[in-house]
């Protein structure tokens, strides 16, 4: 099963590598890509540093695959690609990184709203939010969030 | 050999109970609800919200004599 949880943050070169990877698949006319970053949220006047991120990893990782395959039967894509953080992630930084590819671009922009949302609400990653005094708040999804 | 079974804690619900996992006797969750049993040991711990897994899946119903883990998740933060 390919792994889907990083350690650290996510590079921006490692997005571009992932998108050059796939200039020889020209069965593809549409990519559609999502990436979270960590963002300096205000929590009672002390601005977010970082999120250190934790999961149950073996259910995680069993979970993404489930969203994987169920999406791969829903929409029809030629590939897909999920990373998460673990660990400590800097404001500013890439935290999640989802990629998908099709042969016209409706598959790809409906499958990227589903993917990311299911992400969101079914895989259990925990975000300890990392405060400017050194103290921190657990970070909890919601529809918006 | 008794069976026992790994209680696995995270998040904000790790910090509450001050460890990350525990080996408990199947026995003590004999008639017994694993919500019951986190709130006899954890006094209080029902004031947090958390969601329980049974060998990976998401469950609140548990054979304990045929469990080998059991996750107390705290709201997930995926993103």
């Amino acid at each position: 099963m390919k792994k889907s949880l990083k350690e650290g943050q996510i590079l921006p070169e490692f997005i571009a590598d992932s998108i050059a990877k796939h200039q020889h698949k020209t069965n593809i006319g549409a990519h559609q890509i999502f990436l979270g970053q960590v963002r300096a949220d205000l929590i009672d006047e002390k601005e977010v540093v970082a999120i250190e991120y934790t999961a149950h990893e073996e259910m995680a990782e069993q979970i993404i695959h489930e969203i994987r395959e169920e999406t791969f039967e829903k929409f029809d894509l030629t590939c897909m690609h999920i990373y998460h953080s673990l660990g400590r992630v800097e404001k500013g930084q890439i935290c999640l990184f989802v990629f998908v590819s099709s042969g016209h671009r409706r598959a790809a922009n409906e499958a990227i709203v589903h993917l990311v949302e299911a992400i969101k609400e079914r895989v259990p990653i925990f975000g300890k939010e990392i405060l400017e005094d050194g103290s921190h708040v657990w970070k909890q999804n919601t529809s918006l969030s | 050999m008794d069976h026992k079974i790994n209680i696995v804690y995270f998040g904000q619900i790790a910090e509450g109970t001050g460890k990350q996992s525990e080996m408990i006797e199947a026995k003590e969750l004999h008639n017994k609800s694993v919500r019951e049993f986190l709130n006899q040991q954890y006094p209080g711990i029902d004031q947090y919200a958390f969601t329980i897994a049974v060998d990976n899946k998401i469950s609140e119903i548990c054979d304990p004599e045929n469990t080998r883990e059991i996750a107390v998740l705290p709201p997930f933060a995926g993103g």
